[in-house]
């Protein structure tokens, strides 16, 4: 099997300390990173007179985030090139890197895909875990198990896990793995910023984790969107919090970067933009968010710190500053992060549609325009987040509108939904079940969100249960529910096996169940004054709360029969998949399987669009050139 | 034929499924937070109008697509694609768009309307209280929120402080909300009213109330450790009363309040405490 490498001049595999020790690597990434973590610490705290530490460990914390990183080699490049030496070619073959290749920079897009299906899925298990904690300490109607700080802690730990998990989990391995393939390039356009997108992720989420430890602050108590004042004060737990999210931040941005201009300068010839698949489109609409929103974040969180480290005020009334600066800037960016969420869902969705409806998906046209509709219209309507805080009132009726008018473009999937439906020839396939699963929990979720966008009713049930219902209807709801639909989808592509059908429906039923038994009376307790992030609620919700608290576990458990399905599918699983089994005419399924390490030996020539399902006479997406004339890929390789 | 009758079947389906879960949020359902004030008038009817719309859109929704489902499985797969075909339909996504735009714009103006007198900056009264006879001569009452707890200040009254929360019916409210620290959120439930404390920032509200009820007050923004627990429950903490029972409770806490206001910093809309020493 030949795979992309890094031509850092690594050895081939074969187990020996010198090289474990001495060559670039995870372990040497690893050892470097936290003894430059910890001179800069001490550095940074001899500095710093004033305060309680927080330089020393933000000073840590980014230049151990820099030693691990240069280690692993993303300064190789660079320095071969201030050095006067040829830049290090993208496609060099290597035979046989073998498992190594995922622990280390891959310039393979598809490793890359790998690296972030696994990752983020395992992040996704961890933040799902402290999700189960905090229902056992919601089971007490006065405080559970936990002391009130480290319920906060979980609630915040909950929260920001799952926003790493969700900017990322779509496009980072759906995404990064598909997206070349689908549109025709042999690879991304910047490879090696694919692959420092992956590595911050880990990285974030290790900070993010340190902060629980006391010697690193104990946990912090904000919540997930660390609201200044508050995170100005908070212990050092915070330190950790804005940097990881900072990191993963960049990480979203880079990528969003990486795969706008993948597709807009390397898709094959014929590939035109009516041609493009609409998962592609997905990735057009979502990237132009992805790419402009986390600097704000980035921004906002450079300021968070700087209070805390060298008491820059942007934040403390006291001295000036105003908490509305945070707010707005938060939203600016928390807005467009969560149709970062959900328009890949969109995508994925009504990209297996037609595959198993076997008709050509309803509105192509109209569903992209819907899509890009909602990503333009998203940063437009981030005030919403904040109606309660006092914002000048002139603001509210503009805000409120514009909201419910984002349900316009977004009520045209379902319209696609229906036309494709419409006497077709449905195969119930798990990916379709779970399609149409989300479809149900979008509805919800789409719906609800209409209430909280009304100003006067939004008085009553902002910063309630209602809201967390609205987005885990939406993100768990959907999003996840689109990761489940594209993994029992894409899992034969990828590993030339099929998911277990009968696991598979054990846990499509128990998932689609046991979630909407959860969430539904979200709405429920919301409506009746249920406050978020608190360990305590009053006496007549305590029913509901054990009813929610008994079905998430079910929920939680259900989530496990498709860790074991992967896992079981992947490893312990004897027969071959066959190479199209769903009959798709996307691309990626006329290739071989596994994918070759450059994806196309030679660029196809589009020459019908994806979704002609049903249709005698429709051409093949793909003609591929006779092995005599080869054509020139779209962009030079260097 | 046949495809007409196929849209019409669940059309059907779905208005009669409309009609009656309508029917029931009209009549059956008491949605919260009730109406103990004319904001908690309007919270209860936008509240009725948006489940009327979400439940009659989703509805309509659900049952063509499970009306679809049926009827795919008796499509055979062999079907001549012409007779199909269904890649775009102009008529049937202009009318999709158009009755979003309108739904949309209904829910909007709703909003809009209950929002009525709110909308200027210079503090307007809402509407919906002066019609309920409100006069524009309010009764302030100074929220000031703090780790952890909320107090409440009566600057008409000589500005005494406490952690009790009386009002009077039948007289405009207005809440001056403002922090000595982080942002909290005064959320007084049975009042609809929800406004951030945000220190440095005095944040105006008006209610008005028309029934004596308890008060539930809550803080809604995290604000740290005792965040939960930042709750006054029940009559002891938070009651709206008559005006005569209140003009009593004035005088009683005038005499127990009263005595040390001279330890209070003088009334002002916010306050800034010193800064905290780390």
């Amino acid at each position: 099997m030949s795979q992309t490498a890094i031509a850092s001049g690594r050895a081939p595999v074969g187990f020996s300390a010198r090289r474990l020790f001495l060559t670039q690597n995870l372990v040497t990434a690893c050892i470097v990173g936290i003894v430059a973590g910890i001179i800069a610490y001490w550095v940074g705290a001899q500095l710093d007179t004033t305060d309680n530490g927080d330089a020393g460990i933000l000073l840590g914390y980014i230049v151990g985030a820099a030693g691990f990183l240069i280690t692993l080699g993303f300064a190789n490049d660079v320095i071969l090139r201030l050095r006067g030496r040829p830049s290090a070619s993208l496609v060099k073959e290597a035979e046989g890197k073998g498992w190594t290749q995922y622990f280390g920079i891959s310039l393979d897009h598809k490793v890359v895909g790998i690296q972030f299906a696994v990752g983020v899925v395992l992040m996704f298990f961890l933040a799902g875990f402290q999700a189960m904690m905090i229902r056992t300490d919601l089971l007490y109607q006065t405080g559970g198990p936990w002391p009130a700080g480290q319920y906060t802690t979980l609630v915040g730990l909950h929260g920001l896990m799952m926003m790493f998990v969700a900017t990322l989990v779509l496009i980072g391995s759906v995404g990064n793995y598909f997206i070349p393939i689908m549109i025709g390039a042999k690879r991304m356009a910047f490879p090696r910023l694919e692959a420092f997108a992956f590595w911050l992720v880990p990285l974030g989420a290790f900070i993010l984790y340190s902060t629980i430890f006391a010697g690193f602050g104990g946990g912090f108590n904000t919540g997930w969107y660390l609201y200044a004042p508050l995170s100005v004060e908070a212990r050092t737990g915070m330190d950790g919090a804005i940097v990881g999210f900072a990191f993963i931040g960049t990480a979203a941005a880079i990528a969003g970067i990486n795969l706008l201009v993948t597709i807009f300068v390397m898709r094959a010839p014929g590939m035109t933009w009516s041609r493009m698949p609409i998962f592609a489109w997905s990735m057009v609409a979502v990237e132009f968010l992805s790419a402009l929103a986390p600097p704000v974040l980035a921004t906002a969180l450079i300021m968070v710190g700087m209070d805390r480290a060298v008491h820059s005020s942007f934040f403390e009334a006291a001295a000036g500053g105003t908490t509305f600066l945070y707010e707005e800037m938060f939203w600016f960016f928390g807005h467009p992060e969560v149709y970062i969420f959900i328009i890949p869902a969109f995508g994925i969705a009504l990209e297996i549609l037609p595959v198993f409806a076997r008709r050509p998906l309803f509105g192509y046209r109209l569903s992209v325009a819907g899509m890009m509709g909602v990503s333009m219209m998203s940063w437009f309507v981030w005030n919403h987040h904040i109606f309660t805080s006092g914002i000048a009132p002139g603001l509210r009726p503009f805000f409120m509108t514009a909201t419910e008018f984002i349900s316009i473009p977004t009520g045209v999937v379902f319209l696609a939904l229906l036309g494709t439906l419409w006497k077709s020839s449905l195969r119930f396939k798990l990916p379709l079940l779970f399609v149409l699963a989300l479809f149900f929990n979008f509805l919800i979720g789409g719906l609800t969100g209409v209430f909280l966008s009304d100003v006067p009713l939004d008085t009553t049930l902002h910063d309630g249960f209602f809201v967390v219902g609205h987005f885990h209807y939406t993100i768990l709801g959907a999003e996840i529910f689109a990761l489940y639909a594209a993994t029992y989808y894409w899992f034969p592509k990828i590993t030339g096996k099929m998911m277990n059908e009968r696991l598979g429906k054990l846990h499509f039923w128990t998932a689609f169940i046991f979630f909407n038994t959860t969430f539904l009376p979200f709405f429920v307790v919301g409506y009746l004054g249920m406050i978020r992030r608190s360990p305590v609620y009053a006496a007549n919700l305590h029913g509901l709360n054990i009813w929610i608290s008994i079905n998430a576990f079910l929920f939680g458990l259900s989530n496990l029969i498709y860790l074991i399905n992967v896992i079981y599918s992947w490893a312990f699983q004897k027969e071959r998949a066959p190479a199209n089994p769903w009959e798709s005419r996307s691309i990626e399924w006329q290739l071989p399987t596994p994918i070759p390490a450059d994806n196309f030996d030679r660029i196809p020539t589009i020459v019908g669009g994806p979704y002609d399902y049903g249709d005698p006479n429709a051409r093949p997406v793909a003609e591929w050139p006779d092995s005599g004339g080869s054509l020139p890929s779209p962009v030079p390789a260097t | 034929m046949s495809t007409k009758r196929h849209l019409i079947i669940p059309a059907i389906i779905a208005a009669i499924l409309a009609v009656i879960g309508d029917l029931l949020v009209v009549f059956v359902l008491h949605l919260p937070p009730g109406h103990a004030t004319t904001a908690a008038n309007d919270d209860t009817f936008t509240g009725q109008v948006f489940t009327i719309i979400s439940w009659s859109v989703g509805i309509a929704v659900v049952t063509f697509a499970v009306y679809f489902l049926f009827l795919s499985a008796r499509t055979p797969e062999e079907t001549s694609f012409r007779r199909v075909y269904l890649r775009r339909h102009l008529g049937l996504q202009a009318a999709w768009l158009a009755t979003s735009v309108v739904l949309v714009l209904f829910a909007a103006e709703v909003g809009v309307v209950a929002l009525e007198g709110q909308v200027s900056p210079n503090l307007v009264v809402p509407a919906s209280a002066l019609a309920a006879g409100a006069t524009h001569d309010p009764l302030i009452v100074q929220v000031i929120g703090q780790q952890w707890q909320f107090t409440y200040r009566y600057p008409q009254y000589g500005g005494f402080e406490t952690n009790q929360l009386r009002l009077p019916t039948d007289r405009l409210i207005q809440f001056d909300v403002t922090s000595l620290d982080v942002s909290h959120s005064f959320s007084a439930y049975q009042l609809a009213v929800k406004i951030d404390a945000i220190s440095g920032i005095n944040n105006v509200g008006y209610v008005y109330i028309l029934k004596p009820t308890v008060i539930d007050v809550r803080c809604g923004e995290l604000c740290g450790l005792w965040h939960g627990y930042m709750t006054d429950v029940g009559s002891q903490a938070g009651e709206a009363v008559t005006q005569s029972q209140f003009a009593s409770w004035v005088s009683y806490a005038q005499r127990v309040y009263g005595p040390q206001e001279q330890n209070l910093p003088k009334f002002a809309l916010t306050y800034y405490p010193a800064p905290t020493t780390y």
